[in-house]
């Protein structure tokens, strides 16, 4: 099933977006700066802030696994934090470096402009756009672009983007192309095969410091892209009064298809998610599909331009052991997306004390260990 | 999120691209100078002369791997990039020889290719080393960059048109300098275009070190006969790999195979026929796998370079070493090694005990 722009346009109006005509352009969607970051760091359109255009896609990478299944260790790949050609420790994405190399991001609102793609046709028209919005008398760092491919193709991040909207109205903290683990995974005596789930929405204990740190609002969630330059958007400051509540641990998994006619393929990816017994529930998101034929999965859906949900017949068995693991895990990898919005400089002065080393000697599995073992509200003062 | 490294190659390349086009400004250039690059890889794979980032080899016509993204003068190729962060993701060994392939065919072609890649990396591994005073679920793997891969990538840009350069991808600012120079060079103004290659050759040079290929290889063969007593060959390949192996996982073994075959023709002696000798493969097997619609398999068997050889076409002056060679016709040697058997045969081809009928 793949999108047409018509379609995708009326979606974003039930949301409700406003959808605006802009002469010269067409119909765009409009979106503050803080909505706009979402659909950009989940479908990887491009901000117009420079001619080739910028995505916030892919910023923020810490673990490559989870730890739950590679026997506790912590899988960790540069990206949110760099490292130099001598493995020290170095700045990446940090909020401060991208406020300053794309102020425009974190501010005002946005216009996102769908560009079908037909087939056979190559997709880098980003210069080009950015000209022709310049042409007709507006500011192309105002605009993100997303190019709807008429194959079909690159579709599912939409539907990322639209799960992720749902999940974060409910206070869970939402990622796309989640961590979990590629080769073999030895549970109950069997090996077992993984995959990148695309969809994932969770919870812990973190939740309550993060609230009360004003870096979630009161009752919603967030993209964990947005967790390291969540200063640019707001300010990071204690509440009064907070009450703690008690939030358990929460995993849902969602696999996304463009299609029905992938549900087979589907099944067997959400069947291989459930055999490590670690998410809570697990959904296939499936544009045309209200029933995916299981039972134990659940099911994401449009209806008429809305996102609906079936939940599954039966539960699914968790192991309470793997998802203490888990828990530590996700914490561990907040706490390091939070650590994005220090002071770079600040911050390397901070493992320097700990360690006792030279900047040139602080390395990634420095920051990695720190990360494991400072506070939520430890970290807020080095912010 | 885990997303594969090309996202954050191509973030990377862009950033690279702002500052150079910065930096060009500054110097009144820049307006010939374009960036292609795609958000998704799919229509990396195009032919660059079709919008893509792709090329043939001009020897044998063959489709070669894809690119990244391509910095273009005027229309043409100036500075080619396949990125990859293999070394920090677990990719210790051969399967970095995945990606010989890709600025391969950029350098075939004439143009600067150049493998954007952590010459030194490391990978977090639950097999790793525990690192100093920090927890013990820290653990990690360094991953050097193959010395087959620099071996090969230095002898491409000594001996074809163009120049195959491997850079660090954490000195982005050496290729930013080597994109300037190469447009000023362009440009017909005065610029350090020739000093910069040679630099990066230096680096890469002393990467290599005094490594010698294959030297601890059990299947790379030094010295190949006929079975009339001739020596036909100073560099030729053993493949282990049965009809399974290249069938069901082929991705894999098919990107390394052809990687290793290029480093070996053109890192070899010139003047040395390369034969590439599955040693498990039957000849009905071989022409089944030449049919296959794998780029890897077409290039390697039409290869003007490359003579493919099999189980069938070889001699065995000891029946034992012949018997037990098809006793491991359908083991899963990736499971279940058979490194004494595969060094007696390596010992055996070098000795003129196997010869090629």
């Amino acid at each position: 099933m793949a999108l047409k722009k018509t379609e995708l346009l009326n979606i974003f109006k039930v949301i409700p977006f406003d959808l605006l005509e802009l002469k010269g352009i067409g119909t765009v969607i409009k979106m503050d700066a803080y909505s706009a970051f979402d659909f950009s760091a989940i479908t990887g359109a491009n901000y117009l802030v420079e001619p080739i255009g910028v995505t916030m896609k892919g910023r923020n990478e810490t673990f490559i696994h989870r730890a739950v299944f590679q026997e506790g260790s912590y899988i960790y790949s540069p990206g949110l934090f760099e490292r130099n050609i001598n493995r020290s420790l170095s700045e990446g994405n940090s909020a401060d470096k991208l406020l300053r190399l794309y102020p425009d991001v974190f501010s005002g609102d946005k216009y996102i402009l769908i560009n079908e793609i037909s087939t056979g046709s190559n997709s880098n028209i980003d210069i080009n756009v950015y000209n022709e919005i310049e042409k007709h008398g507006f500011n192309p760092k105002n605009f993100i672009l997303y190019k709807l491919f008429e194959s079909g193709q690159s579709q599912e991040s939409i539907y990322e983007y639209f799960t992720s909207l749902f999940y974060i109205k409910k206070g869970y903290i939402v990622e796309n192309q989640t961590p979990w683990f590629q080769q073999n995974y030895l549970y109950k005596g069997e090996r077992l095969n993984g995959g990148i789930p695309d969809f994932s929405a969770f919870k812990t204990d973190i939740i309550n410091p993060l609230r009360e740190f004003s870096i979630l609002s009161s009752n919603e969630g967030i993209l964990i892209n947005k967790i390291p330059v969540i200063k640019n958007f707001r300010t990071i400051k204690k509440k009064t009064n907070f009450t703690v509540s008690k939030v358990n641990y929460d995993l849902i998994i969602g696999e996304v298809k463009s299609d029905n006619s992938s549900i087979d393929q589907a099944i067997r990816q959400m069947n291989k998610y459930s055999n490590v017994e670690l998410a809570n529930k697990i959904y296939s998101i499936i544009p045309n599909c209200k029933n995916n034929g299981s039972e134990n999965f659940g099911e994401f859906y449009l209806d008429q331009n809305i996102l609906k949900i079936n939940e599954s017949k039966k539960s699914l068995t968790v192991n309470s052991v793997s998802q203490q693991i888990d828990r530590d895990w996700i914490n561990v990898n907040v706490k390091l997306n939070l650590l994005g919005n220090a002071n770079f400089n600040l911050l390397m002065q901070y493992l320097i004390n700990k360690y006792g080393l030279t900047k040139d000697e602080i390395k990634s599995f420095h920051l990695i260990d720190f990360a494991m073992n400072i506070s939520i509200p430890d970290i807020i003062k080095i912010i | 999120m885990a997303y594969t490294s090309d996202t954050r190659i191509k973030n990377i390349l862009k950033d690279i691209h702002i500052e150079v086009i910065k930096e060009l400004s500054k110097i009144g250039l820049g307006d010939n100078l374009t960036l292609r690059v795609f958000d998704e890889s799919s229509e990396d794979g195009r032919l660059f002369t079709n919008g893509g980032l792709t090329f043939k080899d001009p020897n044998t016509n063959a489709v070669l791997g894809s690119n990244d993204a391509g910095w273009i003068y005027n229309g043409n190729p100036l500075v080619i990039v396949e990125g990859t962060f293999g070394t920090e993701r677990g990719q210790f060994g051969d399967g970095q020889l995945n990606r010989f392939s890709h600025s391969t065919g950029v350098a075939l072609n004439g143009f600067i290719g150049v493998t954007f890649v952590p010459m030194h990396g490391e990978s977090y591994s639950k097999s790793g080393t525990n690192q100093t005073n920090v927890d013990s679920k820290i653990k990690i793997k360094p991953a050097k960059i193959h010395k087959g891969f620099l071996t090969g990538a230095i002898a491409i840009s000594e001996k074809e048109k163009g120049w195959f350069l491997v850079i660090d991808a954490y000195a982005p600012e050496v290729l930013c300098k080597l994109i300037i120079e190469s447009v000023k060079e362009k440009e017909g103004i005065k610029n350090e275009l020739q000093k910069t290659i040679d630099d990066i050759i230096s680096v890469m040079k002393f990467h290599l070190g005094s490594s010698k290929y294959g030297a601890r290889s059990i299947q790379l063969i030094t010295n190949l006969y006929d079975s009339g007593g001739k020596r036909i060959s100073s560099r030729s390949r053993m493949y282990t790999q049965n009809y399974a192996a290249l069938t069901t996982s082929t991705k894999r073994d098919g990107h390394g195979m052809l990687g290793k075959n290029l480093v070996e023709i053109y890192s070899g002696p010139k003047s040395s026929n390369y034969y590439a000798i599955f040693i498990r493969l039957r000849k009905n097997e071989i022409k089944l796998l030449s049919q296959r619609n794998s780029k890897e398999f077409q290039y390697i068997f039409n290869h003007p370079k490359v003579n493919v050889k099999c189980f069938d076409d070889l001699k065995f002056n000891d029946p034992k070493l012949k018997i037990a060679l098809e006793g491991i016709v359908s083991v899963n040697i990736f499971q279940n090694r058979q490194n004494d058997l595969i060094k007696a045969i390596q010992t055996a081809f070098n000795n003129g005990e196997i010869q090629i009928i």
